[in-house]
């Protein structure tokens, strides 16, 4: 425990504001957000730099909706009756099934990292939350203190990159989207950040 | 060599600064009181189904000290 909490105190500013980042999207993506998450939410300052006028936006839609009506989007973009009308999963989207290689492919790094999901969680692990929820763990230093850029930058690059912003630009058309709009629009400018920040790593 | 690298590493540092750490003041802080009032369930388990890790919840823990 000790340890853990030098190591998380001693992030730097920008590890923490990624790590958060990468966190709200997760929870957002992973489950419809509670009545506290919305309020604090839509106080959200936002400024005029891309990820503070989408965090700003955030604010916004958050404000115009309320709990009932966030979890009847939640489900209608990502669960639905049969199927939600995306479906958030890497294997979806880079092979048309689900469970296939891409899922196999993050188990194997997973296992590899020594990482597995909780045992709360039922869905597969290429979900985008659970690829986001991933990104904390390395950015923190959660999973072992030898756990470098170089590993946060090959888990993003393998797992996130050749399909999240395809599945973005779905999220913020989807005719269900009101709320989670915007959600989309600062997922596609953080991974745009994130993408030019690796590219200047060593 | 090493000053190269040095180099390199703050210049990734300062554009992530740049373009994170004003805009997401308050995301961490945000996040870390709803994992703390215990509002993470889902209310139907078969439904919403996704919580989060363990780690993610340990994080915010920590972060909010």
């Amino acid at each position: 425990m000790a340890e853990t909490l030098v190591a998380t105190c001693s992030l730097e500013e920008e590890q923490r504001a990624r790590a958060g980042i990468y966190g709200l999207l997760a929870r957002l993506l992973g489950a419809h957000p509670s009545e506290d998450a919305l309020k604090e939410i839509a106080n959200y300052p936002g400024d005029d730099t891309p990820i503070g006028s989408a965090l700003g936006a955030l604010a916004t839609a958050a404000q115009e909706t309320n709990y009932d009506d966030a979890q009847d989007e939640y489900n209608a973009l990502f669960i639905g009756v049969v199927e939600g009308e995306l479906i958030p999963f890497a294997s979806h989207y880079l092979t048309g099934f689900l469970n296939d290689l891409p899922l196999a492919s993050v188990r194997s790094d997973l296992n590899r990292l020594g990482v597995e999901r909780s045992k709360d969680i039922k869905e597969p692990e290429d979900h985008i939350a659970f690829l986001f929820d991933v990104m904390v763990g390395l950015i923190t230093h959660e999973f072992g203190d030898s756990i470098d850029e170089a590993e946060e930058q090959a888990f993003f690059e393998k797992h996130i990159t050749p399909w999240a912003e395809n599945f973005f630009n779905d999220l913020i058309k989807a005719k269900n989207a009101k709320l989670y709009a915007p959600v989309g629009l600062l997922a596609l400018r953080f991974l745009d950040v994130e993408t030019k920040g690796f590219r200047i790593a060593p | 060599m090493e000053q190269k690298k040095e180099k390199a590493a703050l210049g990734r540092r300062d554009f992530l600064k740049v373009a994170t750490v004003g805009a997401a003041v308050g995301v961490i802080s945000v996040a870390s009181k709803d994992v703390n009032a215990g509002d993470v369930t889902p209310t139907n388990k078969d439904q919403a189904g996704y919580r989060e890790t363990n780690h993610i919840a340990k994080y915010y823990e920590l972060a909010n000290i």
